[in-house]
């Protein structure tokens, strides 16, 4: 009985205590996250000329970003536009709803389809399920009435807003943006500049590509390595803003602005003396531009490089993607075909390597380039996974004053042996058949499909080797 | 007096905010857009149509975190999406109603419609449906929905069919089936192989099955019927029962005995009757005037 006393005596004081404990939070969770909401949207739609937004679509950033103009409503719908063509045209804009959500944190959400922002979401099909792999879920990380950064909730790229001043017309800053583009490629042509020399303190810290919206560079790593670095980036009117902050050697740099006088990018980072200058590196060959136009094509042709009847005929290399790619026709030797050579900006160089024609004119038939190799055996191969085996183009330095490219085996093999040269082959797109005939394919050889490798068919009189380019002045 | 007075003022004051922030000014006005000023008539007609009469939410904005994490997917476009719910209004739920009463779907249907635009894509198939044990229905390739897709092979390929199959598993669900269905093809379920190499359609036929599909597993067997059932044309099981041949059409016809019995003893309803209503329903397609919201 005493027992049962203590025990009610407890509980009654125990219970007494429980009312003291005081909330840590003044609201409960709801109406918290809800304020947060509010707080957000408001600073949102305050914005009444918008925001520019750095937009990154790609699940590393790595083709760069795109400036977007997007305005929130008060009755939840957005106004999207973008600085390149989407499903509508550059600077166009598309209306569409948002919301702000509660997930694990808030969230800023365009939730339905958006023609600017969901183009780059959208999937194309069973060949490309993820399309650009952008973003269009935002978790809010920080910001204030002038700048929110968020965070994009898929896939995980920063997308950084700036509010826009009341006068700020999209049109015209697109216009700048391009303009100043133009004029930097326009420049880099001109002097036929292939790369950049990053610098810092005037030292050089680094030589990069830039591939799409972004400098692809390489640099020796503390440990003495090789290292390759992508540094997206977004144009602005002034030059580039990269994706974000990056320290290379003890030099930290974002926000770059072209300088007309020195024809270079300077960091306007305070305190940075880090510059980006257009150049070659020292073993560096031709500029993408010098392998444009006519070449005397000649080649070796026939069973064994041994037996060597020339064939000549005039080729023309045109611009295919700027500073990546040429187109190569030779029209009387190989009618059809139209050639890529691949341009490597790092060295100067050109390189013919395996790949595929598809060629509208003989049908249901494919065709494909095939490095050969010494001897008598032929690679065969997939028609996917195709490796990059072939030949390289090596620049006489214009000894004589003639400009000679030569092309021998790229290196790439280390496996199957060296390439000698190519082969052309035609092959049916039916599986377990051959080709009947090769004569809409000058220069081919009939090939005979076996599920998904191409064996070889018929003759092997084929093959092209000891290819020379020696440049026609036009 | 005074008190009055003071309220007075205030709800005076409240009044003149409320119509400074009604009045203000925008960018843009929203009739000069055809997209803005259709979205709070889409949110109505929803409204009307399925949240009251069905207590279902039809959910055109897309939330990530209610699709698959594993795909890429966007939004739908809410004209497309508005097309979609009338659309499945008449031939789905309007096609119970007949039959049934409005009661029926409004006890028995998913709670939540997700619509989704585009497909969602493996590198070797897309999705066209899924759901939620019986509380949601996601579909999807909404924004693919255009004035030619209406008709009754496609609607049926890429939303009906989904419709119908799903639903049947919440009724299946709440009351079970006689375990004499299981009993029929017991040994040719192939559970996650389903989709081999070695299960084509005809193969699936001659063993008793109307769809590859169907060889998952009973339950998806069973729906399988009374979706395909429903929505194919006239002349259209024959001809599947021509292509199994025997023993197939002979396993089938036992199969859809137990459906069409199930279907009438415990949910009173009759699947030819079903099948006669929405087969006429698809030649009734016309008079939904979709016109404006699928140019």
């Amino acid at each position: 009985m005493k027992h049962l006393l203590y025990l009610a005596l407890a509980l009654t004081l125990a219970q007494g205590c429980v009312p003291t404990v005081e909330d840590i939070f003044d609201a409960p969770a709801s109406e918290r996250i809800a304020a947060q909401q509010k707080a957000w949207q408001t600073r949102l739609v305050n914005a009444e000329n918008g925001w520019l937004a750095d937009y990154y679509p790609d699940k590393k950033a790595a083709l760069g970003g795109y400036a977007m103009h997007i305005k929130f409503y008060a009755d939840g719908t957005t106004d999207v536009a973008c600085e390149r063509e989407t499903n509508a045209p550059a600077g166009a804009v598309a209306t569409s709803e948002y919301a702000l959500l509660s997930e694990q944190s808030i969230l800023l959400s365009f939730n339905t389809y958006n023609k600017v922002m969901h183009f780059f979401s959208e999937p194309k099909g069973q060949g490309d399920v993820d399309g650009w792999a952008g973003d269009y879920e935002f978790v809010f990380m920080k910001g204030d009435d002038n700048t929110i950064e968020l965070q994009g909730k898929k896939w995980g790229r920063r997308l950084v807003m700036r509010r826009c001043d009341p006068a700020f017309d999209f049109d015209a800053y697109i216009n700048d943006v391009n303009t100043l583009a133009q004029n930097i490629a326009d420049t880099l042509s001109l002097y036929g500049y292939g790369l950049f020399i990053f610098q810092g303190n005037g030292q050089e810290i680094a030589t990069a590509a830039e591939v799409d919206r972004a400098f692809s560079a390489y640099y020796t790593g503390a440990t003495g390595q090789d290292t390759t670095l992508n540094i997206p980036y977004i144009k602005t009117p002034e030059g580039l803003r990269l994706y974000e902050p990056v320290t290379l050697d003890g030099s930290t740099f974002e926000n770059l602005a072209w300088d007309f006088n020195t024809n270079k990018y300077v960091c306007t980072d305070p305190g940075s003396t880090f510059e980006v200058v257009p150049g070659f590196p020292p073993d560096y060959e031709l500029k993408y531009a010098e392998f444009l136009g006519r070449w005397r094509f000649e080649c070796g042709n026939g069973m064994v490089v041994a037996l060597t009847p020339i064939l000549v005929d005039t080729a023309i290399i045109t611009a295919k993607r700027a500073n990546v790619t040429f187109n190569m026709v030779i029209p009387k030797i190989f009618p059809h075909p139209v050639f890529e050579l691949e341009f490597d900006a790092m060295k100067g160089t050109i390189a013919l390597v395996n790949q595929a024609f598809y060629i509208t004119d003989a049908g249901n038939e494919f065709r494909f380039v095939y490095s050969y190799l010494n001897g008598t055996s032929f690679y065969t191969q997939a028609t996917v996974g195709r490796p990059p085996y072939g030949l390289a183009g090596k620049w006489n330095h214009d000894e004589g004053d003639t400009r000679v490219i030569q092309f021998t085996n790229n290196g790439r093999s280390t496996t199957v042996g060296q390439a000698y040269g190519f082969s052309l082959r035609a092959f049916t797109t039916i599986a377990g058949s051959t080709l009947a005939s090769t004569d809409n394919s000058p220069g081919f050889y009939n090939g005979y499909y076996v599920g998904d490798t191409q064996a070889i068919y018929g003759s092997r009189i084929y093959r092209y080797y000891n290819i020379k380019l020696t440049k026609i002045d036009d | 007096m005074k008190k009055i007075f003071t309220y007075t003022c205030i709800v005076a004051c409240a009044l003149a905010f409320c119509s400074c922030a009604e009045d203000a000014p925008r960018a843009k006005s929203i009739f000069e857009d055809p997209d803005r000023s259709s979205i709070s008539e889409i949110e109505q007609w929803l409204l009307q149509n399925y949240t009251y009469p069905y207590n279902i939410q039809y959910q055109y904005k897309l939330q990530d975190v209610e699709t698959d994490r594993s795909y890429e997917v966007v939004p739908a476009i809410p004209d497309k999406a508005l097309a979609l719910a009338k659309i499945l209004k008449h031939m789905f739920y309007e096609s119970y109603d007949e039959l049934l009463g409005v009661n029926f779907l409004r006890t028995h249907s998913q709670r939540v419609i997700h619509v989704v635009g585009s497909g969602a894509y493996t590198t070797s198939s897309v999705l066209k449906g899924t759901a939620e044990s019986g509380m949601k229905i996601t579909l999807y390739l909404v924004n693919d929905l255009t004035a030619t897709s209406v008709n009754q092979e496609l609607l049926s390929e890429y939303y009906l069919k989904t419709m119908f199959h799903e639903f049947s598993h919440i009724l299946h669900q709440k009351k079970a089936y006689t375990s004499a269905f299981r009993l029929i093809t017991p040994a040719d379920y192939l559970y996650n192989e389903w989709n081999s190499a070695g299960n084509t359609l005809e193969i699936a036929l001659q063993k008793g099955f109307i769809s590859k599909y169907a060889r998952d597993e009973p339950d998806e067997d069973f729906v399988e019927i009374i979706a395909f059932y429903v929505v194919k044309p006239d002349g259209w099981w024959e001809e599947q029962m021509a292509i199994a041949g025997e023993p197939g059409a002979s396993l089938l016809a036992a199969k859809l005995d137990i459906v069409k019995a199930y279907l009438k003893d415990v949910w009173e309803l009759d699947i030819d009757y079903l099948r006669a209503v929405v087969q006429r329903r698809f030649g009734e397609l016309n008079n939904l005037d979709l016109t404006d919201l699928l140019k």
